[in-house]
Formats: C-alpha cells, structure tokens, sequence
C-alpha cells in the first residue's frame, strides 16, 4: 500500500504501482432518521449523476439502520454524535454479507444470467478495455495480441469493487444543539466559581440559540471491499463449462455465496452541511443530497489511497502534461504531489519522496471518457492529456503525479 | 539572451558527452514485455544515468545492443520466451569493432531497427532513483527481422543455413505431429507386411482443421523472411497423389520387403531435409484460454530431433484462438531457428548423417563374406564408405554374411569432385553403386549388379546380386 511522504511499501522493483479505476455500489442505508421528506431523499439519491470516475456496479440490496434506533431525533443525534462506527460497521457487514453482497458483485461483473444459468466475460472485457491508459493502448498496439489484453486487464479491476454505504440523516439542528448545550451546561455546573459558572452557562444558553434553527444534512459512509483473488476467481469459474467467452453453470453445480466476502475498509463522515428548509423542501433536499454525495466522493478519495489517481509526468515541456484527465474524475483545480521514486537496490525497498506540486489547469483538462482505441468528437479530444500548473523544470517526464489530499 | 543560449548549449553538449559516455558502458538490463508483432521484440530496456535524460537517450542504443549481443531471459512467469543475441559469437563486437561504432553512432543504423513505445512516455514505476543516479525503464519495440537481415548484409552475422550454400540450402516442411493428428483423429490405417499401423492423414488435417492451415501458412511465411521457403504440405500431398502407382510399384516390386508407409513417400516426394512437427494443445482454465504449443525439428535423413521449442503461452479469455496460435509461433520460431542454425553448423562441420543397409537377393551365389582379393567383400564395402564419408565416420552395427547394417553414416554435403554439386543419400550411394560394379568376382566376372532402394530420404537399401 502506497502512503505519502514517507517510506511506503516493500516491493520488487519492477512491481509498477498502477492507479485503476474502481466500481462502486452505492447504496443508502434505510433509515428514516429525522428526515422531513424521505421519499424525496431517495429520489435526489437515485437521481445523482454517477460519477465519471467510477465504474457502476449494479446490485439491488436495501440496508437498514443498523443500530435500530427508533425515529427519534434525540436518539439519532446522540447517535450521530457518539455512537462507535465500528459496531456498526460489523452490523453494516453482516447485513451485506446475509444478502449476499459479494455474491451479487460477482455476478454483476460476469452477466450472470439467472435464467440460462450463464455467465460472460462482456462488462469484464468492457471495463479492461475503458480503463486502460494510453500507455496500455499503444503497448497493445505493437503486441502480436493486439488489444485482446486490454480486455483482459479488466479482469483485474473485480478486486477494486467497493460497496458504499452512505447513511444522510436529516436532522433538526434543535436535537444536536439540545444535546451540545445539555454537555456544556453539566460541564459549566462543575464550575466552582459563580462568576465562571454563569458566564459558561449564558455561553451554552447563546450556542443553543445560535444552532437550534434549520436542519443539518449528516452523512457517514462505511466502505467495503470486495475480497477477490485468483483463487476466487478459479473456484468461481470453475463451477462453469466454458465455450469461448460464455459460461454455462454445470449440471448440479451451485455457487454458494459464501465463496465471496467483504472486508471493511474505514468510515468517513460528512456532516457539515446547514440548510434552513424553506417552502421549496424538495430542491432544496435535492441541493442538500448532491452536495452530499459530492463530499462522500471526495471522502473517498481523499481518505483511501486506492481512489487517488496517479501517472507518470508524460512531459514538461512547455507544459507539464500527464495522460490522465475526466475519466480519472478531473475538474479543473485539483492539487497533485509530485513523487520520485526511490530505489534501494540492496533491500528492493521503494520509497517515494514528494519533490514538488502541481495544479490541474482548468482549462486544459483532457477528455478521455472514450472507449479504448475509439475517437472522440469533441475540442478536447486534441489534447493528448491534461496540462498541469507548477514549475515545468522540476516536473520532469516519469515523475509521478498523485492526487493530493 | 547570448549568454543564456550559450548555457543550454553547453548543457546539450555535456548532455550528449554524458551520454556518449554511458552509452560506451553498455550498463542496461533488458525484460521482455510482450509478444512482438510479426518481426519484432517488445522489451523494457533499463538504463542508468546521473541525468534521467540522458538515460532516457541512450535506452534506444542499449536496447539495439541487447538484442545484437546479449538477448533476454523468459518474464518471470515464464509465458514471454526468452530470446538469444542475434550474434552469439564471443567477442562478436570486438571483431567488428569499426563496424559496430560507426553502427551505434548517433544518426547510425541502430536507429532504423528501434521505435520508442508510446512516443518514449516513461510508463508508472519505470522512473527510479537509485543512489545518486537513475535507472529508467523504457519499453521499446526493435525490429529484429530488418536488424537480422542489415547484419547478414553488412556480414556480420550468418545466415541462416548460409553456410551450406545456396544451391543446397536445407528444405523444411512443416506437418502437424502424430500425437496431434491422433488427438484430431486424423490418422489412418497402414498395412505394414501384413500388419496394420496407424499413420497421421496430413489430407483430412488440411482439410478439416481451419487453425492447421493458419500456422503453417505462417511459419511459412516467417522461414520465408529467413531465406527458407518452406515445402507446402498440401502441395507436396498432391504431388504424392500423382505418384500413387509409382509408390505401389516400389512396394510390390522385387525387394518387397521395404514397406514404404505414405508418411515416408511424402518425404521421399517432398525431399525436404527438416520436417518441421508442430503440435499444440489448448487449454481452457476457467474462462481463461490459452495454449501450450510444441515445435519439432526432425531430420528427414534420421529421425532424429535436431532443433525444438515450447511453451505456454498467456491465458487470455479475449484474444481468439487463432491469435493465440499465431503468437505462439512468433514467441518460439526464432529459439526453433536458433537451433536449428546449430544443427546447420554441425552438418557443415560433419557431413549429413544416413543409413545404409547391405543385403543381398537369394539369386546372388556370393556373399558379404567372399574373398575378394585378400579382403572379404564386406571389408571392400567400409574402406569405401570410410574413404567416402566426411572424416571416415561410420558405426557398422550389424554384420553378417548376407547383410550389414551402417548406422551414422556421415556423408559430405557436396561432391569433393564437383564441389558446387550438392548431394543426398542416393546420389551418394550411387558412388557405391558404381563401385560394386568394379569389383569381380567368380560368380560375378563383369562386376556385382546391384539394386538402390531408398527408404525416406535418409536410408539407403543396396541388394546385391541384380539390378
């Protein structure tokens, strides 16, 4: 595993750290936690743009609060406040593992047809071939294989498969100020001087004052992995008679779900979001959910590492250019570190040293949302990638870039 | 701005010292990255500099360097073969000192046989610093086929074969094994006196198996980029057809006892000196395919394996078949050819080895071991094949009064008396065919007669006593 600025990970040295593109089930815990409207919740939820970024792994699941709590305000935010995450993670866990989660993943991957009993390898090839970096393309390219292997590549990504849960909890802000100013005024009770004791009391009566009005949009997201190897691989494909690219479920062969597993990854929370519900509750809950989500993304990537992009400087000369851009989810604006690797031939240990930064140019951000080998018809398809801002000398060709957090 | 031009200057000139300088070290590594298209290798080529630019620079030279001098170990999973150096002599660029600078200068001809994948963008991991210097990974393709040929050319390397000379360069025809034909059910039923053997039907192979055809057509095609036009299976089987009833005669025919099977009177009608078996087995591992594929090089004059190669090749559940077969005969074609140069160089060296067997009809009154002279005509029969065979090697191994058995008969490849002729075994035994006829006997005052059968290409037959 890769980690900035420090010593890294023990590897052979001609083991590439490679960013791959990574697909997603995002499904939103059922909850009913304080929310003043959550059908529409689910419709803004269901109606966000899927990211570029990501690939879309469809598995039709429902989650429920795992911590039971009654629809209660007071309980929901305590529990926001003070519940411990990794409880619930097991919960969350659980309840993917008794739906067969890992299971459905799999088989979203392979076309799993319940009907026929046949699987393909069509979304698998599909998504070796979109992920695959120019490099890749033109390696193929002068391969007697051809581009056959980038399909094959696409193998690989079924262990960068992830279910998001993401629990949004509208809550009035009146319940999380109550209980702010209930703490602040057991603390200030316990001050011996009367003076102090009054001023801290006023001062917990004034932030309860302050807070209680509007709702606050609270969102945590439990991140699992998708636990796939080669021998998964083989004990799931194996259950199948293959012709070609199609596979046919054997005569009295089950696939038992067990044979696929989750691993919890982290938690992150984004609970910032203030918004006063006014007579047009419904945009403004859709505004409330986007903006969400925006910050669950961005969690993920700032917090795992397997969701930063990262690419070798392609030049820098005028410009810093690198072969990433909207696939790999860019904007405009986002911040890289700039890495050298460093080898030490005596261990094979490599460490990476960040010698610089750079900008992602806004304007000059490359669209390489296309399917391999294929042309795009749009202006910034000339660019041959995305043009970086900082100092061209120091940024030169096989540097890494790697997305800051 | 004079003083700012005159810098980078400078800083051009000691960039292209720096690397001239490096570049004289030859300090590289090479691993293979893939599987070429037709023609060419895709390797990694490592380079070390103090200046990643200059690393950068010289990988097109190392690279070219590699390939000429040192070739490449198999990737670690084994399934990209390894290749061996275009000039495996020792000290091969010493020799050609001159040559080889002026080879690897900058503008020289290293650079027509090199491109830079991706335009020489350094793939992720392939930029390291190590100590005080860098060591960049660059993935190139070198076109080992245009190099080859210049080599040849320019004289530096052999062609292969070439020392056999052209007017008998060594034939090759590729067929599919017998264990393949078997596993295809391609084989068919051969009376062997009185004895029925299975045989492989190449006719039905041709006929039904699609992917047959593609691999031979281009192994064809790759022999032919060597110099080596190959003798088509399919053309040679019609012309056995045509020659069907000859075929029966020399089965039926007095010495009836040299049974021909169909798979002999093809080499015997296509005369190719190397059969070339192939033979490949898919495997289907999950949804992954791949293929393991087989190549034998066979001397038509022995039987004997002279050259082969094999391998797996990388599962791939998108590549069809047909590619999977084709790249598998890109990857070990040129390891086949390598070895079949050494087995060129040993013929040229030791002469082509045959058999040859001695007997005698029923109707002839002497026998191997009557007094010729002060010599039994069996001891007449080796000083002549010793004084007619390369360094006198021969191994009798059997020898009886009515017949004797040669094995490792090593005959010259051309005629001492004529050295642009090429020979082969029957105009070889001719020779002894003729000399027989000088030798007199009682029972035989104008000469012994005798008849020549060949049994393949490589088994000569002599009956003595007529014709």
């Amino acid at each position: 595993m890769l980690t900035l600025g420090s010593l890294v990970f023990t590897a052979n040295a001609q083991e590439a750290p490679k960013y791959r593109r990574s697909a997603l089930s995002m499904i939103r815990i059922d909850g009913k936690f304080a929310t003043p409207n959550d059908d529409q919740v689910d419709q803004a939820w269901n109606s966000y743009p899927f990211p570029d970024k990501y690939d879309k792994l469809p598995i039709n699941v429902t989650l429920s609060n795992p911590a039971k709590k009654e629809f209660n305000g007071t309980e929901v935010a305590k529990d926001l406040l003070f519940a411990k995450d990794d409880s619930v993670a097991q919960a969350l866990m659980a309840q993917l593992a008794a739906q067969g989660v890992g299971e459905r993943m799999v088989k979203s991957w392979y076309n799993y047809d319940e009907g026929r009993k046949t699987v393909n390898m069509s979304t698998i090839q599909r998504a070796g071939c979109y992920d695959a970096s120019e490099m890749d393309k033109m390696i193929a390219q002068s391969q007697a294989r051809g581009t056959a292997s980038l399909g094959d590549a696409g193998i690989q990504l079924i262990g960068n498969s992830y279910v998001v849960c993401s629990q949004l909890t509208f809550v009035s802000n009146e319940f999380a100020a109550a209980l702010v100013e209930a703490a602040a005024l057991s603390k200030a009770a316990s001050i011996k001087m009367p003076a102090a004791q009054q001023a801290a009391v006023k001062g917990a009566q004034a932030a309860y004052e302050e807070g209680k009005n509007g709702y606050s949009v609270w969102t945590k997201t439990w991140l699992f992995r998708l636990d796939w190897n080669d021998a998964t691989r083989k004990a799931f494909e194996d259950k199948f008679d293959w012709n070609g690219t199609t596979g046919t479920l054997k005569a009295g062969a089950t696939i038992d779900p067990a044979m696929f597993s989750l691993k919890y990854v982290g938690m992150s929370k984004a609970n910032n979001l203030v918004v006063g519900l006014g007579q047009d509750a419904a945009t403004i809950i859709n505004k409330a959910v986007a903006r969400n989500v925006d910050k669950v993304y961005a969690q993920l990537q700032k917090t795992y590492d397997e969701f930063k992009p990262m690419t070798p400087v392609l030049s820098n000369d005028p410009q810093i250019v690198a072969q990433i851009g909207m696939k790999e989810g860019l904007e405009g604006g986002e911040k890289f570190d700039v890495l050298e690797q460093n080898l030490d031939m005596q261990t094979g240990t490599i460490t990476y040293k960040k010698v610089g930064s750079v900008k992602v140019d806004k304007k000059n951000v490359w669209d390489n949302r296309y399917a391999a080998g294929s042309e795009a018809d749009n202006a910034a398809a000339s660019l041959k990638g995305t043009v970086f801002l900082g100092k061209a000398k120091k940024v030169y060709p096989g540097l890494l870039l790697k997305q800051a957090k | 701005m004079l003083v700012a031009a005159l810098t980078v200057g400078c800083q051009l000139v000691e960039a292209k010292s720096e690397a001239d300088k490096q570049t004289l070290a030859w300090r590289y590594e090479i691993d293979p990255v893939g599987v070429g298209v037709q023609g060419t290798y895709q390797i990694k080529v490592w380079s070390y500099s103090k200046d990643p630019v200059v690393a950068t620079e010289q990988s097109k030279k190392n690279a070219v360097h590699g390939i000429i001098f040192k070739g490449f170990l198999p990737s670690s999973d084994g399934r990209i073969p390894g290749q061996k150096p275009l000039d495996p002599e020792v000290n091969a660029e010493q020799a050609h000192e001159d040559y080889f600078k002026q080879f690897f200068d900058d503008g020289g001809k290293y650079m027509q046989f090199v491109s830079l994948t991706n335009a020489g963008a350094i793939a992720p991991g392939d930029h390291l610093k190590v100590g005080k210097e860098y060591k960049i990974g660059l993935i190139v393709s070198v076109n080992v086929d245009a190099l080859r040929k210049q080599l040849e050319t320019d004289g530096i390397i052999k062609k292969l074969g070439g020392e056999l000379g052209n007017s008998k360069k060594p034939t090759i025809m590729v067929v599919p094994s017998d264990r393949w034909c078997n596993q295809h059910g391609y084989m068919m039923a051969f009376s062997n006196q009185g004895q029925t053997v299975k045989v492989p039907d190449y006719k039905a192979a041709l006929q039904n198996d699609p992917n047959l055809l593609q691999v031979i057509s281009k192994i064809n095609e790759m022999m032919a980029e060597r110099g080596f036009p190959l003798k088509n299976l399919e053309t040679e089987l019609k012309s056995l057809e045509s020659e069907a009833a000859e075929d029966n005669m020399t089965q039926s025919g007095s010495g009836s006892e040299i049974a021909e099977s169909p798979v002999d009177a093809l080499k015997k009608v296509a005369k190719a000196d190397i059969i070339m078996q192939i033979d490949w087995t898919l495997n289907q591992m999950g949804s992954d395919a791949s293929v393991n594929f087989n190549f034998q090089g066979l001397d038509s004059y022995t039987d004997k394996q002279v050259a082969g190669a094999s391998g797996t090749g990388q599962g791939s559940f998108s590549a069809p078949v047909p590619v999977l077969l084709q790249e598998a005969v890109l990857s070990y074609m040129d390891q086949f050819n390598s070895q079949l140069q050494n087995h060129f160089d040993d013929m040229a060296a030791n002469g082509r080895e045959i058999k040859l067997k001695i007997k005698k009809w029923d109707s002839f009154a002497d026998n191997l071991e009557t007094e010729v002279g002060s010599d039994e005509l069996s001891t007449l029969i080796e000083d002549w094949v010793r004084e007619n065979t390369v360094s006198g090697k021969f191994n009798t191994v059997d020898a009886t009064e009515n017949m004797m058995r040669m094995e490792q008969v090593m005959i010259p490849l051309f005629d001492p008396k004529r050295p642009d002729r090429a020979i082969d075994a029957r105009y070889w035994a001719r020779g002894l065919q003729k000399y027989l006829k000088t030798i007199k006997t009682t029972n035989a005052p104008d000469g012994i007669d005798c008849k020549l059968m060949m049994k393949g290409l490589g088994e000569v037959q002599i009956i003595l006593g007529e014709k």
